[in-house]
């Protein structure tokens, strides 16, 4: 199965704008706004870009050296518990994250006290204990920078209570800068990071093309059925879809690498491997294969591709209502606006489907899928 | 109120469901004063989701609150309506979560005074109110702070705040795990403080309150400025560097500008005096008093800054704006709820109508709303009609909203 952690950023993203800003920001001597909110569609890339401004801001030697800098990633479904019946806080990750940060400080010559575990005193405390003692008692060079990612993958209740309770004692202190990044349907819920967040939107990503040879010098440079010379072919196979989105890409390289008995390119992607990852992209499942926002129900993939083919590119809840008999609080809408695939566009002021997934739902339906 | 609550006020209330079909998850117009809307029961409460920052000439492209925030005197005026109490309200939060060794103290002359303040009676009534909002800031920072004075502060803490705080330190002790997403911040609307963050307990912070309490019982101090004196010598122990006072609440109570000015007059001689204390006063200010207290301050060669709090349109747009998004929607504005008459120009009809005042721009929202829902409960757009009756109807301050036409 395809994996979302397998790509390495520096390897397939390459979103040197993107990149690039956000270490200005990161690197910026005084910043207006202490948190950065980078918005863009699921699947366009956001961990990926993270992970890529993480490296690039630790520098490290080889990947055991020690970083040059404190850069803190937080991934914000590993805090909690999933189960509704469970407590909200998932302890022991919470404890070894904020271990891995004590020891990172440590590696940067800034000794932090010990985490405390008995349970006695809460996490909130314990957050702020830690980043009180790294902006106070610590001569770091450069602003911590504290890197959050899905924290739309959560409950709303569950996703509160992190910003109230983690993100907030964090940014309460002028030495730490924040990036969150969400879909532009997650509102940040906490006032204080509300007023500090400046939004950022994620830009076009690079040419196909090269986004293709990347690909292929990493994961299968010996493979001759598919290569620059045919990749053209193999692109116009598929109508409507434009190859705007890294991790549809990313996985119809793969479905197409596999297939190494098949000469004809144009057939190297199927209807079935269509469907595959529009579920792929939309239930973003984790890596024990748990999709991070519930399963994909039939009738709301349905829906979607009623969307797809009856709706222009964007429209209006009337557009809605009248060609296809929808309202906004019917189920299956409001489950598509849950996985982001449906969103208000407050630019153009109409509703639309997220950009790769719309022309991957009429590629679909184009092969009778 | 639970998840089921919250569903039987929605059956129960008819504006309730109107928001909820156009997509707002609570009613972000509900009223347009900022007081009535901290009350509102709701942690954290949602009245911060809505701060926009109004159009001040004075920042230019310098954030509200780093300006607010620098170490001087600042004189903020501002017509009824323009939004200086929720300015002042979010400083002090802005305050007490991006902190920086501030002790920011909120001196309200909203209450019924019968006559304007002496010096003396002042220091009494900010001695206490800094005495309250110390010990708040000390709880929220403990597990940041890196001083450690004895308990005995705390104690003087709850003398000075004439006993208010010894209710507070009971409750602590009595459930140091409260059941809200506040934590022990749940417990400041005893002392008439709002929860703006996370306040976590610890052992150690337990121990203190425990040894702050003691057996002898509270005794309130006498009258003086040395109260305050006292109170910001507490703080520096408790590594707070500088104050904020925010002066609020004086043009309430229908009051004339001479009493008002009367009112003032001790807290401007004085400004010399806190300044080399390192505390600095934020006033929140009718305009009306504007030319007076300027004219005041001349003969006091002070430094300081001021403006005039304005709103154009497009901080209004922006305002309505975070209204919608903070009730979880996903329109912006009203333009997708435009019905016959009003085909592109709701938006612009409000914000033209508002007059530069964000209360006004509230009770037009409000007042359309009802209209709507007598009328046509389960139409989703607003039309011609609904703006005409709302004109015609109009009950506040006039005159009525232009006409659509």
């Amino acid at each position: 199965m395809f994996d979302w952690e397998e790509y390495k950023p520096e390897l397939f993203v390459e979103r040197e704008q993107d990149i690039s800003q956000l270490l200005g920001w990161a690197n910026a001597p005084s910043v207006p706004k202490q948190v950065k909110s980078l918005v863009a569609p699921p699947g366009a890339g956001k961990t990926w870009i993270l992970q890529a401004v993480q490296e690039r801001l630790e520098r490290r030697a080889h990947p055991t050296a020690p970083p040059e800098r404190l850069v803190i990633f937080c991934d914000a479904p590993r805090l909690v518990n999933r189960e509704p019946t469970s407590p909200l806080w998932n302890n022991s990750e919470i404890f070894k994250w904020l271990e891995e940060i004590r020891e990172k400080a440590a590696s940067l010559h800034c000794s932090v006290g010990p985490i405390e575990r008995s349970g006695l005193v809460e996490i909130a405390a314990l957050v702020q204990r830690l980043v009180s003692e790294l902006c106070e008692r610590c001569t770091l060079a450069h602003p911590v920078i504290v890197l959050v990612d899905g924290i739309d993958e959560v409950t709303p209740e569950q996703a509160a209570t992190i910003e109230w309770q983690i993100l907030v004692p964090f940014i309460e202190k002028r030495c730490v800068r924040m990036i969150i990044a969400h879909r532009d349907e997650y509102a940040l819920r906490d006032p204080l990071i509300r007023r500090q967040a400046e939004r950022s939107f994620l830009r076009d990503l690079p040419a196909v093309d090269e986004q293709f040879q990347k690909f292929r010098d990493k994961f299968y440079s010996t493979a001759t059925h598919l290569t620059t010379a045919n990749l053209d072919s193999f692109k116009r196979s598929l109508t409507h879809y434009q190859w705007n989105h890294p991790y549809i890409n990313a996985f119809l390289f793969d479905k197409a690498r596999a297939r190494t008995d098949i000469t004809d390119v144009t057939k190297l992607i199927t209807a079935d491997d269509l469907r595959e990852c529009l579920y792929a992209v939309i239930e973003h499942r984790d890596k024990h294969n748990k999709p991070r926002f519930g399963e994909l129900k039939q009738e709301t993939f349905d829906c979607l591709k009623r969307i797809a083919k009856e709706l222009p590119d964007d429209w209006t809840l009337t557009d809605l209502g009248t060609k296809l008999g929808l309202k906004e609080q019917d189920e299956c809408i409001k489950q598509l606006f849950q996985y982001g695939v449906v969103f208000y566009n407050s630019r153009t002021k109409r509703y639309q489907l997220a950009d790769g997934l719309r022309e991957l739902a009429r590629a679909l339906i184009a092969r009778g899928g | 109120m639970n998840a089921d609550d919250v569903a039987d006020a929605r059956r129960l209330n008819p504006r309730l469901q109107f928001l909820e079909s156009i997509g707002l998850a609570h009613d972000p117009f509900a009223t347009p004063v900022a007081e009535q809307e901290l009350k509102i029961e709701e942690i954290p409460p949602r009245f911060y989701s809505y701060f926009t920052s109004p159009s001040l000439a004075a920042l230019q492209d310098q954030d509200i609150f780093q300006w607010l925030r620098a170490s001087n005197h600042a004189f903020i005026y501002g017509d009824p309506g323009s939004g200086k109490t929720t300015l002042r309200l979010t400083l002090e939060a802005d305050c007490r979560t991006r902190v920086d060794h501030t002790l920011v103290v909120t001196y309200n002359l909203g209450d019924d005074i019968p006559q304007p303040l002496s010096p003396e009676q002042h220091w009494e009534r900010l001695a206490r109110t800094l005495a309250i909002d110390l010990f708040i800031q000390i709880v929220e920072q403990f597990d940041s702070s890196q001083s450690n004075p004895p308990a005995t502060t705390l104690r003087q803490l709850m003398n000075l705040s004439h006993c208010h705080l010894q209710r507070v330190v009971n409750r602590i002790l009595e459930n140091p795990r409260p059941d809200s997403p506040a934590g022990l911040g749940a417990y400041w609307s005893l002392v008439n403080r709002p929860a703006v963050r996370y306040v976590p307990s610890s052992p150690r912070l337990l121990d203190m309150l425990q040894d702050a309490l003691g057996e002898s019982p509270c005794l309130p101090p006498a009258d003086g400025i040395e109260l305050v004196r006292t109170g910001w010598d507490i703080a520096r122990q408790w590594g707070f560097t500088r104050a904020l006072v925010l002066v609020d609440g004086v043009d309430t109570r229908q009051r004339t500008v001479e009493w008002m000015l009367a009112l003032v007059e001790p807290l401007l001689q004085s400004l010399a005096h806190w300044s080399e204390q390192a505390i600095f006063f934020k006033f929140f200010l009718p305009t009306e008093l504007q030319n007076y207290v300027q004219d005041y301050l001349a003969n006091l060669h002070l430094k300081y800054i001021r403006d005039r709090i304005i709103w154009n349109k497009d901080a209004l747009r922006e305002l309505l704006k975070e209204r919608f998004r903070a009730a979880g929607s996903r329109k912006v504005g009203f333009d997708a709820l435009e019905g016959k008459g009003l085909e592109g120009k709701l938006d612009e009809l409000i914000l033209e109508s508002a007059s530069g005042s964000p209360r006004r721009m509230l009770q037009i929202i409000s007042a359309l709303i009802d209209v709507h829902i007598a009328r046509a409960p389960n139409e989703d757009k607003f039309t011609i009609l609904d703006w005409e009756k709302m004109r015609q109807d109009w009950a506040f301050e006039p005159p009525p909203p232009q006409a659509a036409s």
